[in-house]
């Protein structure tokens, strides 16, 4: 049946791209989800549902040999991974909606200065919170909205456009105190 | 010079690369994978496909406004088995107000054969299609007229449990050499009967009572057909229907297929707009056509669901007939 559908298509360049995600990813989608869930069946679920996931967000996903592609699904295996660990715990999180003051993209852009602080804005990146970071990937490099992002990370929309604030405001915060040292 | 997004885009991947760095390479994973995820991904890839035409271009009209990806499941079906007879002894517990019907233990249900879905052939003058629900195997259809009075048809499985009101004139009939069951008061009149594959039943408000006469089963009309007058030669191969769709498959004896399938009003579609294409109009809505060298598809709405055809090349001046033949509604087509 797929050889049905695979004929429609014209070029290699036009194969599936979920199925190129899948052939290309799923090791390395396995290997993190199993290193939070620490159980084989339950990784495999994780990417399963991952998977599903991704499948409903595919036009956010561009060439999907790139190192966006593969950051995306595996941000994708993580948070589903983290999720499920917390499916059955006791507790819950809350997220509290703060009166936060919005910084805009456009006003947070400015102020990274990132022309001058290029390689600061990169570490100040890898050391944000993985919260913070995996919304502001989505949002910035995927360009996908808040409810987009709900959807992939298993979160509430308010909590995702709650998180996109904070984290930009995280991420200028470690700068400042990069600049002060 | 890059603007202040593209430079942190590019800031963000590298540090995505950079995290990512340690990650082993695919081949350096060494995990087999179990035959339950390869046969749920399998599907999850087949079902992928099956939305995707060409990434083109998406359609942004008012009707997909609400564009969802949709993930269609399909169920496995029993074969046909020609030579199994069926075997139905049903089950009658009386209680003070209504019987409970069910299907015995000792009962073999009739193989499934490819699944078809009926409607009321005809309707009483003025009724109009107001709801319809449907699941897997189970379908609801409610016409309404302008002085508000219903019309409800059902369709269930065999091994259906219900309950008839065995209070208001009750009459226990045979219908299709099988157990019958009617009842009316000053409301309406409501029949439920069987043909050895499913139950139907149909519900009548006192002004159309003689829809349904003294237990006179409505005649049905098969709203899709999985044998559908196709091309000599094109045999049903594949038939699967789960709650949000169906999908058929004919094949002929030189590998050639006809694939039709229908889904859900809000599922997304990608249309190829460079080989061949033409939006037309059909049953007033905006459909799209493309002819490639090999085949030819279709894609259009009758407001309820989507519906695609796609058929050999040859075969693309009758596409709008074997549309018809297999959906049983005319297309109005305006090109």
């Amino acid at each position: 049946m797929l050889a049905l559908y695979m004929s429609l298509i014209d070029s290699e360049d036009d194969k599936s791209k979920f199925e190129i995600l899948y052939a290309s990813y799923r090791k390395r989608m396995v290997y993190t989800a199993y290193c939070i869930l620490g159980n084989k069946e339950d990784a495999e679920d994780a990417v399963h549902d991952a998977f599903l996931k991704i499948a409903r967000n595919m036009r956010a996903i561009g060439d999907p040999g790139s190192a966006e592609a593969l950051s995306y699904v595996l941000k994708a295996a993580k948070n589903t991974a983290i999720n499920l660990s917390q499916k059955n715990a006791a507790r819950r999180r809350h997220v509290r909606l703060e009166d936060a003051e919005n910084l805009s993209d456009v006003r947070f852009l400015e102020k990274l200065h990132l022309h001058e602080n290029y390689g600061a804005v990169v570490e100040a990146i890898r050391s944000l919170e993985d919260t913070y970071k995996d919304v502001l990937f989505y949002h910035f490099v995927v360009g996908m909205q808040a409810k987009e992002i709900a959807d992939v990370l298993g979160r509430k929309k308010s909590t995702v456009q709650q998180q996109i604030v904070r984290g930009k405001k995280k991420l200028l915060a470690i700068l400042e105190n990069e600049w002060r040292a | 010079m890059e603007n202040a997004k593209e430079l942190f885009i590019r800031a963000f991947l590298e540090a995505e690369r950079l995290d990512n760095a340690g990650l082993p390479g695919e081949d350096g994973v060494q995990w087999t994978f179990s035959d339950r995820f390869e046969t749920s991904m399998d599907r999850l890839i087949r079902k992928n496909n099956r939305v995707s035409f060409s990434t083109r271009r998406t359609v942004t009209k008012s009707l997909l406004a609400a564009i969802v990806a949709v993930v269609v499941l399909f169920a496995g079906l029993m074969s046909v088995s020609a030579t199994r007879k069926p075997i139905l002894e049903f089950v009658k517990k009386i209680f003070p107000q209504y019987n409970e019907i069910s299907l015995s233990e000792n009962s073999a249900v009739p193989a499934a054969a490819p699944g078809t879905e009926y409607t009321l052939a005809e309707l009483p003058d003025g009724y109009a299609l107001a709801v319809y629900k449907e699941t897997a195997h189970s379908f609801f259809s409610v016409w309404k007229n302008s002085a508000g009075e219903e019309i409800a048809f059902s369709q269930n499985p065999l091994d259906t449990s219900f309950t008839v009101d065995n209070e208001h004139k009750y009459r226990e009939l045979e219908i299709n050499g099988f157990p019958a069951y009617f009842t009316e008061d000053e409301a309406g009149a409501f029949l439920r009967w069987t043909d050895g594959r499913y139950w139907f039943a149909v519900n009548v408000p006192a002004s159309a009572k003689g829809y349904i006469g003294q237990g006179t089963a409505p005649r049905l009309a098969a709203k899709e057909r999985a044998l559908a007058d196709l091309p000599d030669g094109f045999v049903l191969e594949t038939y699967e229907k789960d709650d949000l769709g169906v999908f058929s498959v004919w094949k002929n004896s030189a590998g050639e297929e006809i694939a039709f399938s229908r889904s859900p009003l809000d599922t997304s579609f990608t249309v190829d707009n460079e080989h061949r294409y033409r939006e037309l109009t059909i049953n007033g809505y905006e459909a799209y056509q493309n002819v490639y060298d090999r085949n030819a598809i279709l894609l259009w709405t009758d407001g309820a669901h989507w519906y695609n055809l796609s058929v050999p090349a040859r075969y693309q001046d009758a596409m709008f007939d074997l549309a018809e033949s297999i959906t049983g509604e005319k297309l109005h087509v305006q090109a």
